[in-house]
C-alpha cells in the first residue's frame, strides 16, 4: 500500500517540473492546482496507513462443506500432505489450506482483517499462542466444545483456553532451550549463579558467555517474563492482577540487567532478536545462548556456517534457584465465527490433533508436537535428540501473560525493559512503571 | 498516474475559462461548450479520486470520532481520542514520534538536495561513460524500500561489514544516535538519485548559450553556479524537494525493518500502524492517522506558500 503511494506520485512531481508552456495567465491556477495535487498526494498518505474496519453481521453455521484453513508459511512443506489426506478421505468437506506470510505479525494482521470484517475467508485459522485472548476476547471466535484435549499437554492446552472456554485447540508447542558448548562445558548449569560461575570459561576463550533474545520486540517480552518465571515470580499473578512489585520481579529483571552490566551478556546482545543470537552461536562466539528448538537442526547441519556442529548440547534454561520455567510457544487451532461449515473446521481441528498428525508435526515438520504421549516413545526419543530435554522444559513452561491486549502489554514491556537494560533506568523504577502501567492496560481491556 | 491525469485535463479547462474573459459572443458559445465537454472529461476522474482517497479521509475521520471498546459495538465519543493523543496517556509518544519524523525529514532532506544536485551535475556532463554513470546512480533507487532496509541491517550487524571496516564495535540497531544516522544515511542513499533524476531535467532545459555568455563576461565556476545553474534548477529541485519531504514525513519501511522502533526512531506512521494495526484500536488509531494528515497537509501547505510563487516568478524568468 505504501510502496504503491509512492510509484503513483512520480509521474506528477515531473510534469510539474516541467516549466514548458506556462504563460502568465495560467500562474495562479498553476499554484491552485499544485495545492489540489499536494491535496491528492497528502490524501494517499492517509490511504495508505487506514485499513477500513467495519463490523458487519455475519451469520453463524453449524453446517459441514468446504473449508479454508489459514497459517502462516508451511516452511517444510509437508502440511499439504496431512490435508490432501483429509480430503481424499472427505471429498465433501475439502480443505483448502491458504498459506498466510510466514511473519508472525503479517499473520496477524492478515487474520485481524478477516474477523473484524467477519468476511469468513478463513474457517480454521492457525494462531500463535498469545493471539488467543486478543481474538476470543473481541469475540471473533467460537467456543471448541467437544475437542478432547485430556491427551495433551496442560500447559498447550491452557495456552488455548480463554475465561474457562477453550476457543484453540492445541496444535504444535515450543519452548525455550538453554543451547550449550559441550567442548567447553562439561556439564550445563542449571542456576543463574553456575551459569555466571561458567562465564570463567568464556572469557579465557575470549567469548561472550550468554545471550537471549534482548532487541525491543516480543522476544524481549518472552525472554523478561522466562526471567521473571524462573525467580518464582509472574508477570501477572493467578488472579489476574500485574505482580511486578515482588522480590522475584525484581531477581528476574536484576539477572537481565546484571548480565549486561558484569559482561556476561556481550553488548551486542542487545540488537540480538533468535537470529542474530543463532548466528553468533554457530560462529562460535558465545557459549551459552537461550533460544528456540528450531535452532538445533540448523545449527547441527553440515556445513561452512556453523563451526560447533558437532558440540552443541541441549539443557532446560537455569532458573533462580533451579531450573527455570520457559516461556510456552506454539501454534493452536481455532475456528472464526463467521465460518459457515463450523461442524467440519471441528473435525478438521480433531484431525490435526490426532496422533497420525502428531507424529507428522514431529517428525515431518520439526516442530514440538502437543501430544504428550509422543515424548515417551523409545523410537521418536532415538531420532530426536532433544525429545527428552524438551518435555522437561514443557512441563514447567509457562505461558506468556494472557491478555485481550497482550500487543499493547507486551510493547509497553519491551519497551520499558529495554530502558533497564540500557542502564537508562533502574530495576525498581523500571519495575514501579511497569507495574502501573500494565495494570491499567489489563483493566482498560476489561 | 492519478496525479497527472488530474494535471492534464484541470489545467487545460481553467487555462479555457480564463481566455474567455473578453472574448467575443460567438467564440463564448463555443467556449462554453468546450468548457461543457471538459467537464464531463475530467468527471470520471474525480469520482475515482473521491472514491480511492476522499472515501477513506473521511472514513477514517469519522472512526476516529469512536472509541476502541473489547466486545461491543464503538460509542461515538467526539474529540476524545484527539485530547488524548495530544495531552493525554499516549502524548509523550505522539510528539515523540512527530520529533522523531520532523527530524529525520530535515536532515535526510538536506543531505539528499547536496548529494542529488552533485549526481545532477555529473551526469549533466558530456563524458565517456555517462550512459553508464546514470544507469549506475539510479540503482539504489530502483530497489525497494523494504530490500534496501534489509540489506543495510546486514551491513550495519554487529558483525557486519561496517563494523569491520572502520575496526570498532557500534551497535548500530542498539543505540539511540546509530540507529538515527544509519537509518539516515541508508535513506539518503536510497533517495539522493530521485532528486538527482529531477534536478538533471531541469538541468538539461537550460541552455548551453548562458553559460559560453557567462564565461565571456569572466564568471568563474562558482558564479555560473549560483547565478545560472542554481536560479534555473530551482523550480524542478523545489518540487524534488516536495515529494522528498512528503515521502519522509510519512517514512515507515524503512524504520520499522530496521530497528522497529527501538532507541528513539519510532515515526508517526509507525506509530499509527502499531496503534490501528498492532493494538488494534482503530478509534485512537484514525485520530493519530488524521492528525498525521493535518500535519503533513499544514507543512507541505506552507512550503508551497513560502516556495510556490518564487517558483512560478523564476519560470516567468526563464520565458523572457
Amino acid at each position: 500500500m505504501l510502496t504503491g503511494g509512492h510509484g503513483s506520485i512520480k509521474p506528477g512531481g515531473l510534469a510539474l517540473a516541467d516549466p514548458a508552456g506556462t504563460t502568465f495567465d495560467q500562474r495562479s491556477v498553476m499554484k491552485k492546482l499544485q495545492l489540489a495535487v499536494m491535496g491528492v498526494v497528502v490524501g494517499c498518505v492517509a490511504l495508505g496507513l487506514n485499513g477500513c474496519s467495519s463490523d458487519k453481521k455475519t451469520s453463524s453455521g453449524d453446517g459441514r462443506g468446504p473449508i479454508t484453513y489459514a497459517q502462516g508459511k508451511d516452511t517444510t512443506g509437508k502440511l499439504g500432505s496431512i490435508i490432501d489426506k483429509w480430503n481424499s478421505a472427505h471429498p465433501d468437506e475439502k480443505v483448502k489450506f491458504v498459506e498466510l506470510p510466514e511473519a508472525a505479525d503479517d499473520q496477524r494482521t492478515a487474520l485481524v482483517q478477516d474477523f473484524q470484517a467477519g468476511a469468513g475467508t478463513y474457517d480454521v485459522a492457525g494462531l500463535d499462542v498469545v493471539w488467543t485472548a486478543e481474538f476470543a476476547g473481541r469475540g471473533w471466535l467460537v467456543p471448541l466444545d467437544g475437542i478432547d484435549t485430556s491427551k495433551f499437554f496442560p500447559s498447550t492446552v491452557d495456552s488455548g483456553t480463554y475465561q474457562g472456554k477453550l476457543y484453540a485447540a492445541p496444535f504444535n508447542t515450543n519452548a525455550g532451550f538453554l543451547y550449550y558448548r559441550t567442548d567447553l562445558v562439561s556439564k550445563p548449569p542449571t542456576t543463574w549463579d553456575e551459569l555466571k560461575q561458567d562465564c570463567a570459561i568464556a572469557a579465557a576463550k575470549k567469548i561472550g558467555c550468554y545471550a537471549g533474545q534482548f532487541a525491543q520486540y516480543e522476544g524481549l517480552t518472552v525472554n523478561f517474563s522466562e526471567a521473571v518465571n524462573s525467580a518464582g515470580g509472574a508477570v501477572i499473578g493467578s488472579d489476574g492482577k500485574v505482580s511486578l512489585d515482588t522480590p522475584e520481579a525484581k531477581a528476574g529483571l536484576d539477572f537481565l540487567v546484571d548480565g549486561f552490566k558484569s559482561g556476561m551478556m556481550p553488548a551486542e546482545a542487545i540488537t540480538y532478536q533468535e537470529e542474530e543470537g543463532r548466528r553468533a552461536f554457530q560462529s562460535g562466539k558465545l557459549l551459552f545462548l537461550r533460544n528456540w528448538p528450531y535452532v538445533y537442526g540448523l545449527a547441527t547441519q553440515e556445513g561452512p556456517d556453523s563451526v560447533v556442529q558437532k558440540s552443541i548440547g541441549i539443557a532446560p534454561i537455569p532458573g533462580k534457584d533451579g531450573v527455570g520455567a520457559s516461556t510456552l510457544g506454539g501454534y493452536n487451532l481455532a475456528i472464526s465465527k463467521a465460518s459457515k461449515h463450523q461442524a467440519t473446521a471441528k473435525d478438521f481441528i480433531a484431525y490435526l490433533g490426532s496422533e497420525e498428525v502428531q507424529r507428522s508435526v514431529l517428525v515431518d515438520m520439526s516442530l514440538p508436537p502437543v501430544l504428550a504421549s509422543l515424548y515417551d516413545d523409545p523410537a521418536l526419543q532415538k531420532q530426536v535428540p532433544y525429545l527428552a530435554t524438551l518435555k522437561d522444559a514443557l512441563n514447567k513452561a509457562v505461558a506468556r501473560p494472557k491478555a485481550v491486549s497482550y500487543n499493547e502489554l507486551s510493547q509497553e514491556i519491551s519497551s520499558q525493559v529495554y530502558k533497564a537494560l540500557k542502564g537508562k533506568s533502574s530495576t525498581e523504577d523500571t519495575l514501579r512503571t511497569l507495574q502501573g502501567s500494565l495494570q491499567k492496560i489489563v483493566d482498560e481491556s476489561k | 498516474m492519478v496525479t497527472d491525469v488530474a494535471h492534464g485535463p484541470v489545467g487545460s479547462a481553467h487555462g479555457t475559462r480564463k481566455r474567455r474573459i473578453g472574448a467575443p459572443a460567438g467564440v463564448s458559445r463555443a467556449r462554453r461548450a468546450e468548457g461543457r465537454f471538459a467537464f464531463w472529461l475530467v468527471l470520471p476522474t474525480l469520482l475515482v479520486l473521491g472514491t480511492v482517497i476522499g472515501y477513506p479521509v473521511v472514513r477514517a475521520f469519522v472512526r476516529s470520532m469512536y472509541d476502541d471498546p473489547i466486545g461491543r459495538q464503538p460509542r461515538f465519543i467526539g474529540f476524545a481520542n484527539y485530547t488524548d493523543t495530544l495531552t493525554g496517556d499516549g502524548a509523550g509518544e505522539f510528539w515523540a514520534a512527530v520529533r522523531v519524523t520532523l527530524f529525520f525529514t530535515v536532515v535526510t532532506v538536506v543531505f539528499e538536495v547536496i548529494i542529488g544536485m552533485a549526481m545532477a551535475l555529473v551526469m549533466n556532463r558530456a563524458f565517456r561513460g555517462r550512459g553508464l554513470v546514470r544507469a549506475v546512480v539510479l540503482v539504489p533507487w530502483a530497489i525497494p524500500t523494504a530490500v534496501c532496509a534489509v540489506l543495510w541491517r546486514w551491513t550495519f550487524d554487529a558483525n557486519g561489514i561496517v563494523n569491520h571496516l572502520i575496526g570498532r564495535q557500534i551497535l548500530w540497531t542498539g543505540d539511540e544516535w546509530p540507529a538515527k544516522w544509519a537509518i539516515i544515511l541508508a535513506d539518503t542513499w536510497k533517495t539522493a538519485p530521485f532528486i538527482g533524476l529531477l534536478v538533471l531535467a531541469g538541468l538539461q532545459a537550460v541552455p548551453g548559450e548562458l553559460y559560453e555568455a557567462a564565461r565571456v563576461d569572466g564568471a568563474g565556476a562558482v558564479r555560473r553556479f549560483t547565478a545560472i545553474t542554481l536560479p534555473l534548477v530551482r523550480p524542478a529541485l523545489v518540487v524534488a524537494v516536495l515529494f522528498r519531504m512528503l515521502d519522509v514525513l510519512r517514512i515507515y519501511d524503512l524504520p520499522q525493518i530496521f530497528t522497529g522502533g527501538a532507541n528513539d526512531t519510532k515515526t508517526l506512521s509507525m506509530l499509527v500502524v502499531d496503534e490501528s494495526i498492532g493494538s488494534l484500536k482503530a478509534g485512537s488509531g484514525s485520530a493519530m492517522s488524521t492528525l498525521t494528515f493535518l500535519i503533513i497537509f499544514a507543512i507541505a501547505f506552507l512550503y508551497i506558500r513560502a516556495l510556490g510563487a518564487k517558483v512560478m516568478s523564476s519560470r516567468q524568468g526563464v520565458g523572457a
